[in-house]
């Protein structure tokens, strides 16, 4: 090969490793990008799924305080509203006078059924309220979740990796805003 | 007004709980609306119980009683209704929920679904609306949006992968370019080694010849020493013979003289002296000269040879000399181009290929640095991407999972 051969094949290879490398680059970030995203859709994911859980619970826990608290029926929502829901019940035609009352009754009855809720982070994920939580397993309050759940959606903008569920809880665990419920030892109480 | 008896109060009291009003209740318990006034009065202010109601209840059942009244039922069919709410909400169906179903129910439900799946179904979407703030359809856009992002990103991540496998070949390509290249670069050096064989050999002809030269002037040394000698023996004949000349022998009569003596002393066996002295007595009784003349030109004959034969090695001595010098000459001149010639052309030959090898090594090593660059890049891209993927599958499967738990923990 003479020199100047040499030397064009040479300037050939250098701006085809130029472009590999810019190539490279570019979608290295784009992945980097798509990590960064996935991460945080962990978690954000696992927050909603628990809110929506959570809301489900409290609608439930309303209607059920409800139907045991006959004074309740009565000073909360008031005997005609209450009486519109039975008579919709009861009567196939009467569902169209029930709705109006219900929608009014859906935020009425989530609001009846709140209270504080506890996050199982056992061997299985769970949502219950703090007077249903049963022993021998890991509760930790709901605030306290929600604050530790926010710390690691901080981490995953900035890429850091979370693994899977199980990795996810267990980073949980180790976070100390976290409230543990019955802890002994080893975690906060309350 | 006459006084009730205990029993028409609690009659009274009941039909107030029923709902009934105060002329109906005059009606039914035949009793007069004084009586019924003041009845109530007592059952509203504790004074009189009926069994099983507690009495803070009583004002709650009476309204409650007129409500159910309005709305046409009887209390054992409102009954019936707490009944089924309760049952409903044991299962976790809440009113809103119940609503929508029956409603979903009446609508849609064919005849070969079953009511029940029906109504999960409808709980689950019911709840997914609940959940999300939206209603199904924007939630159906939204899921059709997300999958056909994950479709795209699927493509996106082929496409990668095909980008990944081309850039992996190109970098194939370049790792034998560049073995070829130091392939190239091993010729050139075997090249320039042998070169320097071929100037080593060159270099050893030339320390050849000068020795060669060297045993030429040695021999030449010889021969001038010869040369001085004979010179110094021929100008000492010519002395001899200039006194020989001039006494009127020549050394070779003395010398011819003296073998003359030696031989006859020895044939005659007596003392050389005894025959040198009888000889000159008998050489001063020559009466002619012409012998010893003619003995003279003998010897001066002898002595013209002897000064042509001197000429003549004195010829040849020059030549000898001029072919040494003309010798050293062509030798020194021979061997000096010759090296000269040999050594530029090497030099030129080393510097050539020097800076050859030193441009090929410059480049090499630049590409070199390119080439671990763009390695590094790409590495870092696969495992950019590798992490992404681990990502996205880990996402998946906490869905999965989450959904599960949630779902099982109702």
């Amino acid at each position: 090969m003479t020199e100047t051969g040499w030397k064009q094949r040479a300037d050939g290879l250098r701006q085809q490793l130029a472009s590999i490398k810019s190539r490279a680059n570019k979608d290295s970030a784009r992945f980097q990008e798509l990590s960064k995203q996935a991460e945080y859709f962990k978690i954000r994911f696992l927050a909603h799924q628990l809110e929506a859980r959570r809301k489900f619970l409290a609608l439930s826990r309303g209607a059920v305080s409800l139907t045991k608290n006959k004074k309740g029926l009565a000073t909360t929502l008031g005997i005609a509203a209450g009486a519109s829901i039975i008579a919709g019940m009861m009567t196939k035609d009467g569902i169209a006078a029930a709705n109006v009352g219900v929608k009014g009754l859906s935020g009425a009855l989530q609001e009846l059924g709140e209270t504080g809720w506890a996050v199982c982070l056992g061997e299985r994920l769970a949502v219950a309220s703090l007077d249903n939580v049963k022993q021998g397993d890991v509760w930790v309050t709901w605030d306290s979740l929600q604050a530790a759940l926010h710390e690691l959606e901080e981490m995953a903008k900035n890429g850091a990796p979370l693994g899977n569920l199980d990795n996810i809880i267990s980073e949980l665990k180790k976070n100390k805003k976290l409230l543990i419920i019955g802890a002994s030892a080893g975690g906060a109480t309350k | 007004m006459e006084p009730i008896s205990h029993e028409k109060k609690l009659q009274v009291a009941r039909l107030y709980l029923l709902g009934y009003t105060y002329s109906k209740i005059e009606e039914e318990a035949g009793t007069s609306h004084g009586s019924v006034s003041n009845c109530v009065k007592e059952l509203l202010s504790g004074k009189l119980t009926v069994p099983g109601v507690p009495a803070d209840r009583v004002n709650d059942l009476h309204q409650l009683s007129i409500a159910l009244e309005k709305a046409g039922l009887e209390p054992s069919q409102a009954l019936l209704g707490i009944t089924l709410f309760e049952r409903f909400a044991e299962l976790g169906i809440v009113p809103p929920q119940l609503d929508h179903w029956s409603k979903l129910v009446k609508l849609y439900s064919p005849d070969d679904f079953p009511a029940k799946d029906f109504f999960e179904a409808a709980l689950h979407l019911h709840q997914l609306e609940e959940t999300e703030g939206k209603p199904f359809h924007e939630v159906a856009q939204e899921y059709t949006s997300m999958q056909q992002k994950v479709v795209e990103m699927g493509g996106e991540v082929d496409s990668l992968d095909d980008k990944k496998e081309a850039l992996t070949g190109e970098v194939e390509s370049l790792k034998q370019e560049v073995s070829a290249l130091e392939n190239k670069r091993k010729e050139i050096k075997g090249l320039a080694d042998a070169e320097s064989a071929e100037l080593e050999q060159v270099k050893a002809v030339v320390i050849a010849a000068r020795e060669e030269r060297a045993q030429l002037n040695e021999e030449v040394e010889d021969l001038l020493e010869k040369k001085d000698k004979l010179h110094a023996e021929v100008s000492s004949k010519e002395e001899s013979l200039i006194k020989l000349k001039k006494i009127g022998f020549s050394e070779e009569d003395l010398l011819h003289l003296r073998n003359l003596v030696e031989g006859m002393a020895e044939k005659e066996n007596i003392d050389a002296d005894q025959v040198k002295d009888e000889f000159f007595s008998a050489l001063g009784q020559f009466v002619t000269f012409s012998g010893l003349k003619k003995a003279t030109q003998e010897k001066s004959k002898e002595l013209e040879d002897m000064v042509k034969q001197k000429a003549s090695l004195a010829g040849e001595v020059a030549e000898l000399k001029n072919r040494r010098a003309a010798l050293q000459a062509e030798v020194g001149k021979s061997a000096s181009a010759t090296a000269g010639q040999i050594k530029k052309a090497g030099e030129k030959a080393i510097s050539a290929i020097q800076q050859v090898a030193d441009t090929i090594k410059k480049e090499m090593k630049s590409i070199l640095g390119d080439i671990l660059d763009a390695a590094l890049a790409v590495g870092e891209m696969a495992a950019m991407q590798e992490k992404g993927e681990k990502a996205g599958k880990e996402l998946e499967e906490l869905v999965a999972k989450v959904q599960h738990q949630l779902e099982d923990s109702k």
